[in-house]
């Protein structure tokens, strides 16, 4: 049984008047802090209720084929040795009969100087490391979970997460409901 | 044991620690006759002080977060602003158990202001759950000058980070339960925002309890002290620091979050929900279901906890590798009392909550007092998982009799 396997496992007291191996509780609390590195990792937990009187929905571009960003963090510190980004939506197509390829992406630095209005034509204007994409052909709603997203924090430790949507016709168009981004250990 | 992290930038105390090759308390006799007991080194209480300082140091809690989408603005979109007063823009809520550590990271992505010449700029709001809260007049964030040009909007984004502490008048309430925010001034115009705990880089163990072999009589027992302190900070954030599961804060406009509720019955950004003979799905008011049950398909709140319990992951579930996830809801009832319902996954017995908003209490947080607000998950599913006990969490709201349900603010935090 790995590390990761054990969670996290309250430690009694040390009786220091005992001469009780300390080796035993040091293994004990080690394996306790592998877990706990994989648990306290900077999460993004993130919603945008839709229909609900007036909201601002996360919507891919109407009428529009072109890879856009939806959605875009400030910089996140994310801490180190995280390899992997855990991410789910829930999304569904809400207009049309093609897809729409959402995609993660981060980066260890983005451009947000001067550009046209992020829409048409523009691409992500930032230093990409990686990115994986989720493709929604659904009309019915879903949940959809990637985890093969590779990932390294930079020196520093800030890493940004962006968002992007590309509708597979200019007639579809989809929405997300939800997302949760977790940067994730794979050494176990 | 683990292997090594291929990757170059990584700091290798952030490993997985292996213990094994400096926690033996125990020699071979030379003459290979069996063992010989000693006291430990104290390179394995040096380990796992890093680990946990580097835990504590270099893991910052993301503790809101809230990116509006920026496809289809235009220069008449409205984000997140505020006219001239101080009301939040962004609330949150936390328990928030410690005095020391309160510096919170204000991360936002901006855009120019809508109107108005004055500097746009936000500030740190705070109080107890059930007050209005109060501007930190002491956290100034960033000051923005400029206004949408008509062709350009987002021409000009600003990036910016300011460290904000919370001053003594205003630490932690009665309770430990904190109601948070950030109030916008001007115009501003946030487009994207974040709060995390401050990102501590120079926390780290440099000098270590040393551990003779052979202590003389009367020697403290460094080691032991050492260990103890170790267990006791990795408790504490174990079971008191747990990830915020469920994230959501509408954004204010012209105040509605607090003053007026007329505001939000229109065309706000809460969640508003009139039906009272079913439950509306939060993420979806078209979904509607008179005694809905979790489902592992339609929108929910993903929950990504894996490993976030305590005993063996591997076992059956049980109290040891489930995480309760404790509701708090910033609401307002209208007429009637309404009702929130939380839904966890399956593999747990009546693993669903109602949360009722009662109309005499006005717009405050509700739920979880006590801790009893909550629903499970179990820990030992993958954040991928599909099944009907993946780790998603669905919420439904309905309003009462004639009357309505507005919700600002949806917080599940972690706790064991």
């Amino acid at each position: 049984m790995s590390d990761y396997d054990q969670q996290y496992v309250p430690q009694a007291s040390i009786d220091t008047a005992t001469d009780d191996a300390l080796s035993v509780r040091a293994r004990d609390d080690a394996a306790s802090i592998n877990n706990t590195k994989l648990v306290f990792s900077p999460r993004i937990s993130d919603a945008w209720p839709h229909e609900n009187g007036g909201l601002t929905a996360a919507v891919s571009k109407s009428s529009d084929t072109n890879e856009n960003i939806v959605l875009m963090y400030p910089r996140v510190f994310t801490g180190f040795a995280y390899d992997q980004l855990h991410w789910t939506i829930s999304a569904n197509r809400t207009s049309g009969t093609s897809t729409i390829i959402w995609r993660l992406y981060w980066g260890w630095a983005a451009y947000g100087g001067v550009q046209e209005n992020i829409g048409a034509t523009d691409k992500l204007t930032m230093l990409v490391s990686d990115s994986s994409s989720l493709t929604v052909n659904s009309s019915t709603a879903n949940m959809y979970s990637d985890l093969t997203l590779k990932f390294e924090s930079n020196p520093q430790g800030y890493a940004y997460y962006v968002i992007t949507a590309q509708n597979g016709d200019g007639s579809t168009q989809g929405v997300i409901y939800s997302l949760a981004i977790t940067p994730w250990l794979s050494t176990a | 044991m683990a292997s090594g992290n291929k990757f170059t930038h990584i700091d290798k105390t952030w490993q997985p620690i292996d213990l094994d090759p400096v926690c033996r308390n125990w020699i071979a006799r030379k003459d290979g006759g069996g063992f010989v007991r000693m006291t430990n080194a104290a390179a394995a209480l040096q380990q796992n002080a890093r680990g946990l300082n580097h835990q504590l140091g270099l893991a910052p809690r993301i503790i809101f977060c809230k990116a509006e989408t920026i496809v289809s603005r235009s220069t008449t979109s409205s984000e997140p602003s505020q006219g001239t007063d101080n009301q939040p823009a962004y609330m949150w809520f936390l328990n928030d158990v410690v005095v020391n550590g309160t510096a919170r990271m204000f991360r936002s992505i901006s855009l120019p202001r809508e109107s108005g010449s004055s500097n746009a700029f936000y500030q740190r709001t705070g109080g107890e759950p059930g007050d209005p809260p109060a501007v930190d007049a002491n956290t100034i964030g960033p000051l923005h000058v400029g206004t949408k040009g008509s062709a350009s909007v987002f021409s000009d984004r600003w990036h910016d980070e300011v460290l904000f502490t919370r001053p003594a008048a205003n630490r932690a309430p009665t309770g430990s339960r904190e109601s948070e925010g950030v109030a916008t001034f001007n115009s501003a115009q946030i487009l994207a925002f974040l709060v995390q705990d401050e990102e501590i880089y120079a926390l780290d163990t440099t000098e270590h309890d040393y551990i003779p072999a052979m202590p003389a009589p009367g020697n403290p027992i460094l080691g032991g002290q050492a260990l103890e302190r170790i267990r006791a900070k990795l408790h504490d954030v174990r079971t008191k620091n747990l990830p915020i599961v469920v994230n959501w804060s509408a954004y204010a406009q012209a105040g509605d979050m607090v003053t007026s509720m007329t505001a939000n019955t229109g065309g706000s950004t809460g969640i508003r929900i009139t039906d009272s003979t079913n439950f509306r799905n939060l993420l979806i008011a078209s979904t509607s279901d008179v005694n809905p049950s979790f489902s592992q398909t339609l929108q929910g709140f993903p929950a990504h906890v894996q490993h976030c319990g305590y005993g063996s992951a591997i076992a059956a579930v049980d109290a040891t590798n489930q995480l309760d996830v404790g509701f708090h809801i910033l609401a307002e009832a209208t007429t009637a009392d309404a009702t929130i319902r939380v839904i966890g996954p399956s593999g747990f017995s009546s693993n669903l909550v109602n949360i009722t908003i009662p109309v005499a209490s006005g717009l405050a947080w509700h739920g979880n007092s006590g801790g009893t607000d909550s629903v499970k998950l179990d820990t030992s599913v993958a954040n991928n998982d599909t099944s009907t006990g993946r780790p998603k969490i669905d919420i439904w709201g309905k309003a009462g009799a004639s009357g309505g349900l507005f919700i600002y603010g949806i917080r599940g935090l972690g706790q064991i």
